[in-house]
């Protein structure tokens, strides 16, 4: 077997914008020690950081790193994708293997935005890879911090 | 069985010169007062006007209520009524707010 590095797995996805409330967003982490790092920020009401942090099984890990894998993200480039703009930000960065990926770009509103934009079929992958983690991270977080367990 | 504040007296229509100490004297015929007071403006501690008296004992309250009720004082026509019971009271309802990016 190969070393660890070729075994190594680091997701990060951030989505926000800067606006009257502050800096909202919302961001969370894969690290490579196992952790999930959360955090969902707005100044709304003068509301203020949300900030979750749990450890994850080998078995998980290894779910996130087939919900990446079979994406086929790690083929794709953000050189198409619309710039992040003044409605707001979203980047994405993996390390998987010997491979990483860095993108930045705009917030996608819906398929709409997908289709007229100029790399449609890149885009889609990355639109429905970031529901899925979306769905993955919040039902993570959810379960762990229940206010009256089940 | 929900339970009446029957004891408590919603007072209105006074004039604003009435004050906390001519609410209670208004009141005090009729038997022994907890408490009168009379709401303020939060800004400008100007009385608007209306307020509230409780009594010890229901019976007195009814009476009260009763012999004042549209009675003319200072040279007002006032109303004087059971007050609603705390619960009933309308609470400011939040409007559907959001604040973070939604997560479900």
């Amino acid at each position: 077997m190969g070393g660890e590095e070729e075994n190594e797995f680091y997701l990060r996805y951030y989505v926000g914008h800067k606006g009257k409330f502050g800096h909202e967003f919302l961001e969370f982490e894969f690290r490579p020690d196992g952790k999930l790092r959360y955090a969902n920020n707005s100044n709304y009401k003068n509301d203020t950081m949300i900030r979750k942090e749990v450890f994850l099984t080998p078995a998980l890990l290894k779910e996130c790193k087939r919900i990446v894998s079979e994406s086929e993200i790690m083929k794709e480039d953000d050189f198409k994708w619309p710039e992040p703009d003044r409605v707001g930000r979203q980047e994405l960065e993996i390390v998987m293997g010997n491979e990483h990926i860095s993108f930045a770009t705009s917030k996608i509103g819906s398929l709409v935005d997908v289709q007229s934009s100029d790399d449609p079929e890149g885009l889609r992958i990355f639109y429905y890879l970031v529901q899925d983690l979306k769905c993955l991270v919040f039902s993570l977080i959810s379960l762990h911090f229940k206010i009256k367990p089940i | 069985m929900a339970k009446r504040f029957t004891t408590q007296l919603f007072v209105s229509r006074l004039s604003g010169y009435t004050t906390d100490q001519s609410l209670r004297q208004l009141f005090s015929p009729f038997g022994h007062i907890r408490e009168a007071r009379l709401i303020k403006d939060s800004q400008t501690q100007r009385p608007k006007g209306f307020g509230f008296v409780t009594f010890e004992s229901e019976d007195d309250a009814q009476k009260a209520m009763k012999a004042m009720d549209g009675k003319i004082v200072d040279g007002r026509l006032i109303f004087v009524e059971a007050a609603k019971d705390i619960e009933a009271q309308p609470t400011k309802v939040e409007e559907n707010t959001q604040s973070h990016y939604k997560t479900s």
